[in-house]
């Protein structure tokens, strides 16, 4: 039976680790200048090298070769002792299994005892934030007062659960996140070692899904060689591993911006009969989208590790997307992916998510182009909630606001469609706003019957409530018939209720986050008190 | 991927089937695998099949009808141990035990097999002691861990073993599963889509006498809804699901559940995405009396009281809020 | 001998402990017979057992005790063994070496101060005192220790990488030093550390970074936050600690908010708020401009992806990203 591939390729020296030149580059001054410290703290995210440097560091302390710039050689008795994995003098522990303070105190014991072949005794002790607090209190009495012989070694990717005073007695190194690219190195180098071949693109894409994880990345090799194949192509790594195919995200998210919730439907259908985990789709459509809002927001410089071709798909689709849909959007599916009981009809809570999510509103923003650009520094905002990027800046004059409202007009037909108001959209079709005078937007209707359509108070409202999202400011709306209008007329033929709500409060409204919960239960905003 | 045909007990997943067996043939067979999946999509039965091939001597392993496969298939095979949670909870013991047996040869066969189903349920320190012989297996043993998903069992564990996502099994191959035990073709179909691809539990689902039965008195249930704004009848109703089991009454929600979601789809233009297809034409009339709003909600409202149903809540209480906001054609 | 090491300035106090311990080993093998230390409660008949002997093949023995001097401040049973004490220490023998560390300072009206006085006069005891000046000194001890500490280990720190490095560890001389070490072994010696490299090799830097997010995420700057955020977890910091850092950054603009309000002078709220004086008017500028609403709603979105991070709701990465990005964004 093989070894694991990610066991064959540990590295064995400090040049062979990788992405953490900072820590090497330290670790290797110090064993020339013999300026080794008694107790040693790595840290960072799981796979990037910590236990491997652990055992390297380890070996290299101990090596028998002349030369301190030499070690560790991995031939002298030692080095091998250690590879074979029986250097009594190496303690390796891992924290998660024995976080008794009765384990530590035993080791503590054992601490005093001089080694019994080698130069150093050296303790590893992985996952070390996992150590009960009594067992940290026995592990600072030795780092107080360390022997001479020993050295302690604490790996953890939780570094925050350390207590300080532990902290303040290791020299710490922070391993960094793998770039994919030195991944993708490696993975064609440990290919090459074992006589065997990949596309490109299927490299990037497995040191992409690694997330800066070397060792899931060799592991995703690993599972990818086992099953034979000629040549590991893109298309196997993303059959074996489940992964949804690039492209079918990508066309799937194209349909989102279409909003259509039939569309929607259909899409996952189409996932169905492809064999999709719906769930695990989910997941990756989670990263997806987060991706696109990264790319909207932060540019393609954030996402420095993104394989070439998708890169162009997603800014298309981040110039399409608002941040805030993104945000919303996110946030729905993720309930979606993130429900872990077994039985759950996944299918059914995507389409449900998907088809909530592509009937909320249009935000004015996402007229706007990419890229928001910051409120200037230095202004104070106000005490109420201060105005959101997404809400457009109020129109300076009545012709700049029926300038701007002829430019949307489309999108505000729009908004009842996709609301399915359909009623109200058709009646609109029919109009067209002529004037703006202060608070009041103009409109003209070519049929009588569009203008009742309209004027219905609850109708009235809801257009009202748009026309005022769209041009950023409290309007009421006033319906005239194209016979009957002349300019300049300032009565009204509608009637609205109450005096219109304060802008700051109707963004308030408007943005509550229970609101929109209740909304989307089938709520509707009766009135704005 | 286009795989060859194989003669492994399991229904669909050819794909696993044939990596599996790839494996095996070029003397590249893992200590350890990880099978992951939802419920009923065939992880323990792939996991049956998966030894009784490592086992079975003949050339058209597995064979199904050698001594070998048969034990494996009862659960009789010295060879081949099945560990699941006892009540809802993977114990240490349980894996001490597994360890202690994966540390000696094979009582006849030329592999040991341990299959651990569940492992999302196990309890941590189960999870901590199944890490050491993962990390130094003995040889000859094979371990296959079984979980609802990778993401809720330990990394570390996850990291030791080679990993199968077992997808759901396309429509057409369960229908003919289905088919072959009897099912008519028009059923078939309805099971195959209720159970999103999952062969365990379309085979529930068809062993069960009532189901038909249950699913007709759903539609009712939906369709006096629609045609009603009684308050009271939805009181009664909910008086009635409340009588039930939890685990009946979760499946009863489910139905409507599946009813009220392919009117949303009805109504969304997608006809062909019903998973009741034999009742096109009360789905259509539904769809014409209901808003689109008003089903698309309680369609949420049902999914929310779903993941309720086993808590500690007034279930009656529940199901009458449900029920009270059940559409009728007059709600908008 | 008599000598008191007393001071909460842990790392000094140990050094000088380890120094006085150095010079009584002697021959390395043989000294630590004659180094005691002693624990928990004591009395002076103990006390006396291993002073009064003569040392073993070495010049002399030293004892050490530790925060015995403060649980002697009281009345009770104590009185009896302060007195023994106050007898046996000027009997003490020239070959012996008493240490007393204690880690808070003796103060004046300490019953045993005469007699320690009194053998200070005459030679035979040192008091030292081991505490960071007070708070308006502090920053410029740091630079100026630091500094020189740097110097002794044989490198230089350039200016802005000696006060990106002291800011950002405060006062901390443990950790100070650790991270000195650190840059000389990896510079060498001779060489010269810059700002970048404490950027890359003092792991504390992060918090420096996380700052600046947060300057970025009040004046809505959502591509400035989302890059510092992407460097910092690109970095190997883990999400939970920068959501950790954001409530503490928060807390403290709320309690500055507060006592603005309440019009205490900002050369006070350092020492109200336990927060390093030259951090305030940074902070006060800011929290001045962030109302209650933000403040408040910041603080329950922190809790809420805690939470759900916990229950594994949310990826990690993926919930510190959404909840900086919302906090940009939403009004």
């Amino acid at each position: 039976m093989a070894q694991a591939l990610y066991r064959k390729y540990r590295s064995q020296t400090f040049e062979e680790v990788i992405g953490q030149e900072h820590v090497t580059t330290t670790l290797r001054n110090a064993l020339r200048e013999g300026r080794i410290a008694h107790a040693y703290l790595f840290s960072g995210p799981r796979g990037t090298g910590k236990t491997s440097t652990a055992r390297i560091l380890a070996k290299a302390v101990n090596c028998l070769h002349p030369d301190p710039a030499q070690r560790p050689d991995n031939s002298c008795p030692i080095c091998v002792a250690v590879n074979e994995g029986r250097l009594v003098d190496l303690v390796e522990m891992d924290a998660a299994s024995h976080t008794s303070v009765d384990h530590i105190r035993e080791l503590i014991e054992r601490v005093s005892v001089a080694p019994a072949e080698a130069r150093y005794k050296v303790y590893v002790i992985d996952e070390a934030h996992m150590l009960s607090n009594a067992a940290f209190n026995a592990l600072l009495k030795t780092l107080e007062e360390p022997p001479p012989h020993v050295i302690f070694i604490l790996a953890t990717t939780e570094p925050h659960k350390i207590p300080e005073t532990v902290l303040s007695r290791c020299q710490r190194f922070d391993f960094r996140r793998i770039a994919a690219h030195r991944i993708v190195e490696h993975l064609a180098h440990i290919l090459a070692q074992e006589g065997r071949d990949a596309e490109r693109a299927a490299l990037e894409h497995i040191a992409f899904a690694a997330e800066g994880c070397m060792r899931d990345a060799v592991s995703l090799l690993d599972q990818l060689l086992s099953f034979g194949g000629e040549r590991i192509t893109l298309e196997q790594v993303e059959s074996v591993l489940g992964m949804v195919p690039a492209a079918t995200l990508a066309r799937f998210v194209d349909a989102m911006m279409a909003r259509d919730p039939g569309q929607m439907i259909a899409q996952v259908q189409e996932l169905i009969t492809q064999g999709t985990d719906l769930r695990q789709f989910s997941q990756q459509l989670v990263r997806y989208l987060r991706d696109v809002l990264l790319v909207r927001v932060g540019g393609r410089e954030v996402l420095p590790d993104l394989p070439a071709e998708r890169a162009a798909v997603l800014e298309r689709q981040a110039q399409g997307l608002s941040p805030a849909f993104l945000v919303q959007a996110i946030k729905r599916l993720n309930a979606v992916a993130s429900e872990v009981r077994s039985g759950v009809d996944v299918q059914l809570a995507l389409e449900l998510a998907l088809v909530e999510v592509v009937s909320a509103s249009r935000t004015a923003e996402e007229q706007q182009p990419a890229v928001a650009s910051a409120s200037s520094a230095g202004q104070a905002p106000a005490e109420t909630p201060a105005e959101a990027v997404t809400a457009p800046t109020p129109p300076a004059g009545d012709a700049e606001a029926l300038e701007r409202l002829r430019r949307q007009w489309k999108q505000v037909i729009q908004w009842f469609r996709e609301h399915r108001r359909f009623k109200i959209q058709a009646a609109l079709g029919s109009a067209r706003p002529v004037q703006v005078m202060g608070d009041q937007v103009e409109l003209v209707f070519k049929n009588q019957f569009s203008l009742d359509m309209v004027q219905r108070p609850e109708n009235l409202r809801q257009v009202e409530l748009v026309i005022s999202q769209v041009l950023g400011s409290t309007y009421k709306v006033a319906c005239f018939l194209e016979a009957d209008y002349q300019p300049g007329q300032t009565t009204s033929t509608g009637a609205t209720a109450a005096p219109p709500p304060s802008k700051s409060r109707m963004s308030e409204v408007l943005e509550d986050d229970l609101v929109q919960e209740a909304v989307k239960r089938g709520g509707r905003i009766i009135n704005i008190q | 991927m286009n795989s060859p045909p194989h003669s492994w007990p399991v229904i669909g997943h050819a794909w696993a089937i044939h990596l599996l067996a790839q494996a095996l043939n070029s003397g590249r067979v893992a200590h350890a695998y990880l099978f992951t999946g939802p419920e009923g999509i065939g992880k323990t039965t792939l996991a049956r099949a998966f030894a009784q091939a490592l086992l079975c001597r003949e050339d058209t392993a597995p064979c199904q009808v050698c001594s070998t496969c048969r034990r494996v298939q009862a659960g009789h095979h010295p060879d081949v141990w099945v560990v699941e949670p006892e009540r809802g909870l993977l114990r240490v013991e349980q894996v001490r035990e597994v360890v202690r047996e994966a540390s000696r040869r094979p009582v006849e066969a030329t592999y040991r097999v341990f299959i651990l189903t569940h492992l999302e349920q196990a309890h941590p320190a189960a999870a901590n002691a199944l890490l050491k012989t993962l990390e130094e297996p003995s040889p000859r043993t094979v371990l296959v861990l079984t979980a609802s998903a990778q993401d809720v069992i330990l990394p570390t564990l996850v990291s030791r073993c080679q990993t199968l996502a077992l997808r759901p099994v396309p429509e057409a191959t369960l229908v003919q599963a289905l088919g072959e035990r009897g099912v008519d073709p028009t059923r078939a179909r309805v099971l195959a889509r209720l159970s999103g691809g999952r062969p365990g539990h379309a085979l529930r689902m068809m062993e069960d006498a009532h189901f038909w039965q249950r699913r007709d008195e759903a539609f009712n249930l939906v369709r006096t809804f629609a045609e009603s704004s009684s308050r009271w009848i939805r009181l009664e109703a909910a008086e009635q699901y409340a009588r039930q089991e939890p685990e009946t009454l979760a499946e009863a929600l489910e139905l409507l559940l599946s009813i009220y979601r392919d009117v949303l789809v009805w109504q969304a233009g997608q006809s062909d995405a019903i998973r009741h297809v034999d009742k096109e034409a009360e789905i259509a009339q539904l769809a014409d009396l209901l808003s689109q709003e008003a089903v698309r909600t309680m369609a949420q409202r049902i999914a929310h009281v779903l993941g309720q149903v086993r808590t500690p809540i007034n279930v009656r209480l529940a199901l009458d809020v449900l029920f009270l906001h059940a559409p009728s054609a007059k709600t908008p | 001998m008599i000598t008191v090491l007393h001071g909460d300035e842990e790392f000094s106090r140990s050094e000088a402990l380890v120094a006085i311990r150095r010079e009584a080993m002697g021959e390395p093998g043989v000294g630590d017979l004659n180094v005691h230390v002693l624990e928990g409660p004591v009395d002076v008949p103990a006390l006396q057992a291993l002073a009064d002997p003569p040392p073993f093949l070495g010049d002399r023995r030293v004892i050490i005790l530790y925060d015995w001097l403060s649980q002697l401040k009281g009345g009770g049973e104590g009185v009896a063994v302060r007195d023994a004490l106050a007898a046996y220490l000027p009997r003490v023998p020239e070959t012996s070496h008493v240490v007393f560390v204690e880690s808070t300072l003796v103060p004046e009206n300490h019953p045993l101060m005469p007699v320690l006085s009194r053998l200070v006069q005459e030679g035979r005891a040192e008091l030292r005192a081991f505490t960071l000046p007070p708070p308006r000194e502090r920053r410029d001890f740091l630079l100026r220790w630091t500094r020189d500490r740097a110097r002794g280990l044989g490198i230089e720190l350039e200016p802005q990488a000696l006060t990106f490095l002291v800011d950002i560890l405060g006062p901390n001389l443990r950790l100070l030093y650790q991270e000195l070490v650190k840059l000389r072994t990896y510079a060498g010696e001779g060489g010269v550390i810059t700002r970048a490299d404490v950027e890359h090799l003092v792991p504390y830097t992060r918090e420096a970074r996380v700052f600046d997010l947060i300057v970025a995420m009040g004046q809505r700057n959502a591509r400035t936050a989302l890059q510092l955020l992407q460097g910092t977890l690109a970095g190997g910091q883990h999400p939970l600690q920068v959501l950790a850092l954001l409530a503490r950054q928060y807390r403290i603009y709320i309690g500055l908010k507060e006592l603005d309000a309440q019009g205490v002078p900002p050369e006070e709220m350092a020492g109200r708020l336990g927060i390093p004086p030259w951090t305030v008017r940074r902070d006060l500028r800011v929290a001045r401009r962030l109302s209650w609403m933000y403040l408040e709603r910041t603080m329950e979105q922190l809790h809420l992806l805690d939470e759900h991070i916990k229950q594994g709701r949310i990826d990690p990465v993926l919930g510190i990203q959404l909840l900086v990005l919302h906090l940009c964004l939403r009004s």
